[in-house]
């Protein structure tokens, strides 16, 4: 019983353990469950604040990213930064502050608040901010407690200046540089967890990118629209401001705006004698006297080399600009002091005014531009208002230019023929060529319409050959009739000057087998005193056989010296002797001259033959040949060659000898 | 087969820093007593050591009581502590295998497997366990084509990754010895496990 009972009792108290046993373990399994949930519960709150917290701080640097990306060329970029990164953090004060190398200083690039701004100065010599510095040369942070003994003193001094409590100093790094500072000022004193200062630090890297950015785009900004060596803004940005400057105000209240344009007298000269380095430095004296004339309002740009142009706006009157640019021609008539030495320069300048709705941007130009050409064309060191109808005059010319450059090219040059009669015989002794142009719109034009345009351009050249060429041919071909005919051909002072002209008539010669003394070159007395290279021509041409003649003579110089000296052939009188001749005076005039001409041996032509009686004078004052209306007036060469027949001239030599 | 030394485990706890164990380590070590030992063998150990042995996976506990564990099942085994991590680890790595899969099924063999486990298997660890204090093998080859595994952490479990690698061993059916040349039990200041396979 007892071993039973005892046996028994063992077996209660093993199954009362067991039980026991099965319990702990029962407990011990809900307290891992319950456990087991509070950390998962724990452990997911956890992670969904990570995740939220994460998101907050990507959404603080995308918004940043995507504002700034929108305000790149704001003046308040900076400012946004700050305001973006105060706000991330919850921090009161935030300023951003550009390191500049060079200068060894850090810039205030912008604040918030905005507002605060005007609490700071613009430039921090680093000399004085060495904590500042320790910043930007290790890219670490720092914080400045002035709790704290050994914070920096004059760190502390900036912060306490700013009415904070605390401040933490983040490195702006941008591709391993550091280009400045983020800092973040507590007015409280409150501290940022690490986590907050690595969101800081990552938007004040990401905001480092995109000042770099900023800075870059403004900077190829500034090159696109700014002269290099002068630094003045080019054309493509004054074209900009005047685009501006026209289009500000409403009519009738339109603001009146000026271009003045400066063109500088001689420039080349000043590269050529002082080298391009000085001409460089003269270009940047003159746009910095130019600039000191000027309104800070007003746009001095560098148009092209050496052209400038002042872009006045809001003119009170037309006269402004027109005194603007007389002040400027008298500004240049001061010698300009270019790498210590004087140099002595005048522009010519030209002015035109106009407003939004008289005028354009490239009318503006155009017209001043005019003006400063005739400005220049009237003698230099000038100022000229714009005028509509010079312009026109003007066109004119141009388009007279661009037409006579292809003239020849065409075909569109006539020669007609005039003959000159021995007055005793009425024998046609020679023709004088004379030039015609048919023009495609406005007909047949005499040379006095496009022979000066044709001097002043160069054509002459090319025109002068073409009428030696067509004139001696057309002679070559009548000489089978009248082998003794000869042909007069009128030199321009270019063509004297230029040389080219013996070469050519030599080869002429040559080609048609002309005798040299039936070419005769007429040219007026005038070109012969004008060119003092002439006579090297002159004696070059008289080497090939040809004659010389003066034409118009009498109504110039009238110099016996000359005739003497370039050995003339042939002496023209002009047509207002000849026109006086039936006067006493006139009469006497002429005869002097045909003494004159004869004791020099030359033959004598009277122009300007109208009427018999005229032919009769002249005749009996001496002059063997005539030329003029009564016998033929100058035809084409058909009509021309009909006169060599007999009977050819309406008018006999008898009906003069009557 | 081992080298390594069987150093009692007081100069461990002299040493050891109190970092916690995660919780799956004594859950391991629980499925592996009660799989080898019995149900009772692991009740007795708790009541024995005075703990209550609510272990939970996702939990971390004190170092202090896996050492308790670890000396107070070398006493009823009959071991000392360092062959009881060593027996604990060779036996959890088959229960890991089950568990992971993905990390086992890619390999035929131990060396590729042990090869992945700084850059694929710790990684995961510490993803399933967040604060999970894995540690990182320094591994290298030998010219005779032994892996040359160094390890070096405050815990000082060299013996539980030489059970692991043993266990590998067996799981991938191949034959393994492992040196310890070097040993931090033994005051180096790494140990290196050198791991032959074939």
């Amino acid at each position: 019983m007892v071993r039973n009972g005892t046996a028994n009792g063992t077996a209660a108290r093993s199954q009362a353990a067991e039980i026991d046993r099965l319990k702990r373990r029962l407990d011990r399994e809900r307290l891992a469950r319950r456990e087991a949930e509070a950390i998962a519960e724990r452990t997911t709150r956890g992670l969904y604040d990570e995740v939220a917290a994460r998101t907050r701080e990507l959404e603080c640097i995308v918004d940043m990213g995507r504002e700034l990306a929108q305000s790149l060329d704001d003046r308040g970029f900076a400012d946004l930064i700050a305001s973006h990164i105060a706000r991330a953090v919850g921090f009161d004060e935030c300023g951003i502050f550009a390191w500049d190398k060079i200068q060894d200083t850090v810039v205030t690039a912008g604040y918030h608040p905005a507002a605060r701004r005007s609490a700071l100065i613009d430039v921090y010599p680093l000399d004085d901010y060495p904590e500042t510095r320790r910043v930007l040369m290790s890219g670490q942070r720092s914080i400045t407690d002035p709790a704290d003994p050994t914070a920096d003193s004059s760190e502390v001094s900036f912060l306490l200046g700013m009415g904070g409590k605390l401040m933490i100093q983040l490195p702006m790094n941008v591709g391993g540089r550091t280009i400045g500072t983020v800092e973040l000022i507590s007015l409280s004193g409150q501290m940022l967890s690490d986590r907050q200062i690595d969101l800081a630090q990552s938007m004040a890297s990401e905001a480092g990118v995109m000042l770099e950015n900023a800075r870059l785009y403004a900077e190829v900004r500034h090159q696109a629209f700014h002269d290099h060596l002068t630094g003045l803004p080019n054309r493509a940005l004054l074209g900009d401001r005047m685009e501006h400057a026209l289009a500000r105000g409403r009519a009738p209240k339109l603001p009146l705006v000026g271009l003045v344009f400066v063109d500088v007298d001689d420039f080349k000269v000043i590269n050529d004698s002082h080298g391009h380095e000085v001409g460089d430095r003269a270009l940047i004296a003159i746009s910095q006297r130019l600039q000191q004339l000027v309104r800070s309002g007003d746009t001095v740009a560098r148009f092209s080399g050496d052209e400038f142009a002042i872009l006045i706006e809001d003119l009170e009157s037309p006269e402004d600009a027109h005194l603007a640019a007389r002040r400027v021609v008298r500004a240049f008539q001061k010698p300009l002091t270019v790498a210590g030495r004087e140099i002595t320069m005048s522009v010519s300048v030209g002015v035109d005014v106009g407003n939004a709705l008289s005028t354009t941007p490239e009318d503006l130009v155009r017209n001043a531009d005019f003006a400063m050409y005739i400005a220049k064309a009237s003698g230099k060191s000038q100022h000229e208002v714009y005028q509509a109808s010079a312009r026109a005059a003007a066109d004119d010319g141009a388009k007279m230019r661009s037409d006579l450059r292809g003239a020849v090219r065409r075909g569109e040059l006539r020669l007609h023929y005039q003959p000159i009669i021995e007055l005793r015989s009425g024998r046609i002794r020679s023709f004088e060529a004379l030039i015609r142009w048919q023009h495609p719109e406005r007909g047949l034009l005499s040379p006095a319409a496009f022979i000066p345009t044709a001097e002043a351009t160069g054509a002459i050249i090319g025109i002068g050959d073409w009428v030696l060429e067509t004139a001696c041919k057309q002679l070559r071909a009548w000489q089978e009739l009248e082998p003794e005919l000869a042909v007069s051909v009128n030199l321009s002072g270019s063509q004297l000057h230029d040389g080219h002209v013996i070469e050519h008539v030599a080869s002429i010669l040559d080609r048609t087998g002309l005798d040299p003394r039936t070419l005769i070159l007429e040219m007026t007395e005038t070109i012969l005193v004008a060119d003092p290279g002439a006579e090297r021509v002159l004696r070059e041409l008289q080497n090939l056989g040809v004659r010389l003649a003066i034409d118009d003579f009498g109504t110039g110089y009238a110099s016996i010296s000359y005739l003497r000296r370039f050995a003339v052939d042939i002496l023209k009188i002009d047509r207002e002797f000849t026109d006086a001749v039936d006067t006493a005076e006139g009469t006497a005039l002429l005869g002097g001259i045909t003494q004159l001409g004869r004791s020099l041996g030359l033959e004598l032509v009277a122009e300007g033959i109208e009427r018999p009686r005229q032919a009769e004078l002249v005749r009996n004052a001496g002059c063997d040949l005539g030329q003029g209306f009564l016998f033929a007036r100058p035809a084409p060469p058909e009509d021309a060659a009909a006169l060599l027949r007999p009977g050819g001239l309406p008018i006999q030599a008898s009906s003069i000898t009557s | 087969m081992r080298t390594g030394a069987d150093a009692p485990s007081p100069q461990l706890a002299a040493h050891g820093v109190a970092q916690p164990v995660k919780g799956v380590v004594f859950d391991l070590l629980e499925r592996t007593i009660v799989a080898e030992h019995g149900e009772d063998a692991w009740d007795d150990l708790l009541a024995t050591t005075g703990l209550t042995g609510a272990y939970t996976s996702l939990g971390s506990y004190p170092d202090g009581q896996f050492r308790r564990l670890v000396d107070e099942a070398a006493v009823s085994f009959g071991m000392s502590p360092q062959d009881v991590i060593r027996w604990f680890g060779r036996k959890a790595l088959p229960m890991l295998a089950a568990s992971y899969p993905e990390f086992f099924t890619p390999h035929t063999s131990t060396r590729p497997f042990l090869l992945t486990l700084n850059d694929i298997i710790h990684p995961e660890v510490r993803k399933v366990y967040p604060g999970a204090d894995v540690p990182w093998f320094d591994i290298s080859a030998t010219a005779d084509g032994a892996l040359v595994m160094g390890y070096q952490s405050q815990r000082r479990l060299c013996s539980f990754a030489e059970g692991l690698i043993t266990g590998a061993a067996d799981y991938f059916a191949e034959d393994v010895a492992i040196d310890q040349p070097r040993c931090m039990l033994r005051g180096d200041s790494a140990c290196a496990l050198v791991v032959r396979l074939g």
